[in-house]
């Protein structure tokens, strides 16, 4: 019999090969991996102390304090955790609400047609036309009427500003592999919408899917680093965009002091977004059993 | 004919509009007024160019297309006025099996979970297990033994003949009535392409259903009718031309396109192949389906063409044992 159990423990294999013979992409995972740890245990050994400590301001890097000390005298590399957690969890659910919204968007409108595809997709192309960092500034100024978002609303927000290209990718993808004989097959087979749909066509977009997800990440990196940065979501607690915000607050690009403090976020950004664009690279030889070539 | 045929076309047409809202709009009759009989267990081989047409009728046979006009009758029921679970088993009972075997499974699933669900959810097994058994059987009898290195594989782990004995597989997992084999082993190597035609004949024996054999190919029409016996069909423009039992069309062809074919089968000997007189066509040009030529749609390469076939479509008559569109079908009677 087929045990489901193993297929998946050998996909898993599978895929670590694929990213030992690919040292780029070894590199990508190992970045995410590191910043992943960072996110889940590095608050258990740096815990968030937002006290401020006048007499320690803009320390220079030491061993008690390896990036040194922020304008309020607070230590940069326990922010630097702490604020590690937002980032991926706001990047993570702002990949699945992206991809949520795209899939269904884009598969509805890609099986149905007629009336309904066009429909669904001149809403969509009017998303696509407006600007999506002022659309996106706009979203979040206006719907927090004051009060702080939580994790998930800034993802919600920057999610719905994100899907329309997904989704019209996938809309494209799902009409190409609609005409392939095998569905052709499986409509004589008798097997049924929902069969047809979710067994034989969102398989064939899975490669697709991640590959979009990846993106969306860096996406929802970029779009959260902007809100918070620019100071136009209000948040209590420490993230790197609110660093970036407090840094340019300070006036961080003519203190020579700060510095570190204003480079060490975008430092983090830049290495987590890069890790993330490696490791989508390998994922399309992951997902797609064409081009695997030993199991 | 006392007996009810399996499969009834009657006058049916379909068209296909291309260019719309900016280009100008095309219509093209890819399927003009055809009418055919396919009887039970009786094999018939449509033959044609490509872009004929014959894959639109193999579709439209199947119920994948509904026809612009024209009825097409299964069973003596209209397929596209059943009922929901007399459609289901409709489908049931005619399968398809395509041209290119690599596009024709389910890239991202393995054997066993592409030709599993059809047989669960179609209540022939009860579950999985038995799934699992029924599908070894008919693993083995494609001759893809032992079945179990086969069942866990994905399509691209496997060879074009290999992924063709699956799909025929497939096709006879539910105990269809009717296959239409739309160019079924055109994609094979030379060298399996024979054999696979004997598995589909050997697959008929067995589970008793009738094929409709859509090829371009005359010389494998020929082998499979004269082997497994059945009726020739001759497909020009969306029309037939000629349609009779097989032996006697490929043996004595009355159409001019007919016999126009026939040389163009490949003899076993290449002297004979060489020497064979070239048929004296007009044009070597296939008109384009958008402007099909008016009257006789084959004169303006037909050799014989007078001036009647210009003006006068020919009728689909009964001659010399056979159905024939010709006006001088007489002139070529044998």
């Amino acid at each position: 019999m087929i045990s489901r159990k193993s297929g998946q423990f050998k996909r898993l294999t599978y895929a670590f090969k694929v990213f030992r013979r690919k040292p780029t992409s070894m590199a990508g995972l190992i970045i995410v991996v590191f910043f992943t740890l960072m996110a889940l245990i590095g608050p258990f050994f740096f815990p968030l102390d937002i006290r401020a400590y006048p007499a320690k301001r803009y320390l220079p890097p030491s061993w008690q304090h390896p990036l040194g000390t922020d304008p309020y005298g607070r230590d940069v590399l326990m922010q630097i955790i702490n604020g590690s957690r937002d980032a991926l969890l706001i990047a993570a659910l702002t990949g699945l609400v992206t991809i949520f919204i795209a899939t269904v968007i884009g598969v509805s409108s890609g099986i149905l047609g007629g009336l309904f595809d066009e429909v669904l997709m001149r809403i969509t192309e009017i998303f696509l036309i407006l600007p999506q960092y002022p659309l996106l500034l706009l979203i979040a100024a206006i719907l927090p009427a004051g009060r702080e978002l939580t994790l998930f609303e800034v993802s919600l927000i920057i999610g719905i500003v994100q899907w329309p290209g997904t989704a019209r990718a996938i809309r494209s993808q799902v009409l190409a592999i609609r005409e392939r004989p095998f569905i052709e097959a499986a409509r004589c087979l008798n097997l049924g919408s929902l069969h047809i749909i979710f067994r034989e066509i969102i398989p064939n977009l899975t490669p697709y899917l991640v590959m979009n997800f990846f993106l969306a990440l860096t996406g929802g990196i970029y779009s959260q680093v902007i809100l918070f940065s620019l100071g136009i979501l209000r948040f209590t607690s420490i993230n790197w965009g609110v660093m970036i915000n407090i840094a340019m607050g300070e006036s961080a690009l003519i203190n020579p002091k700060a510095w570190i403090y204003l480079f060490s976020p975008i430092v983090c950004i830049v290495l987590l977004q890069t890790g993330l664009v490696l490791i989508s690279s390998a994922l399309e030889e992951v997902f797609n059993p064409r081009l695997r070539t030993e199991e | 004919m006392s007996e009810e045929p399996l499969l009834k076309i009657v006058k049916v047409t379909k068209k296909f509009v291309k260019g719309g809202l900016l280009s100008p709009k095309k219509t093209v009759r890819a399927v003009d007024d055809v009418s055919l009989e396919i009887g039970r267990v009786e094999n018939v081989a449509l033959v044609g160019e490509s872009g004929c047409g014959k894959s639109t009728l193999g579709k439209l046979t199947l119920g994948l297309l509904k026809p612009d006009s024209g009825t097409i009758l299964f069973e003596g029921k209209d397929i596209w006025s059943l009922k929901k679970e007399e459609f289901a088993k409709f489908r049931r009972n005619a399968q398809i099996i395509h041209q290119d075997p690599y596009t024709s499974l389910n890239p991202v699933r393995t054997i066993f979970q592409s030709l599993a669900p059809p047989l669960i959810r179609n209540k022939e097994v009860p579950n999985r297990k038995a799934a699992y058994e029924r599908l070894r059987e008919l693993l083995t009898m494609v001759g893809l033994t032992p079945p179990e290195d086969f069942l866990n594989r994905y399509p691209a782990r496997m060879s074009g003949g290999q992924m063709q004995r699956i799909i025929l597989a497939r096709a006879v997992s539910l105990g269809p009535k009717y296959i239409v084999a739309d160019e079924a082993v055109s994609m094979l190597d030379a060298s399996l392409r024979l054999g696979a035609v004997d598995l589909m004949l050997e697959l008929q024996k067995k589970f008793g259903m009738s094929y409709l054999f859509i090829t371009h190919d005359l010389g494998i029409a020929r082998y499979f009718i004269l082997k497994g016996s059945g009726k020739v069909a001759m497909m020009y423009l969306g029309s037939i031309v000629e349609a009779g039992e097989g032996d006697s069309v490929i043996q004595r062809p009355i159409h001019p396109y007919t016999q126009v074919m026939m040389t163009a089968i490949s003899l076993p000997d290449p002297k004979l192949t060489r020497n064979r007189p070239i048929p004296n066509l007009r044009s070597l040009e296939v008109p384009r389906l958008e402007q099909v030529p008016s009257g006789c749609k084959f004169h303006p390469r037909c050799p014989y063409a007078e001036k009647v076939c210009e003006e006068k479509v020919p009728e689909l008559r009964s001659f010399d044992s056979r159905l024939v569109a010709c006006h001088f079908a007489e002139r070529f009677a044998h």
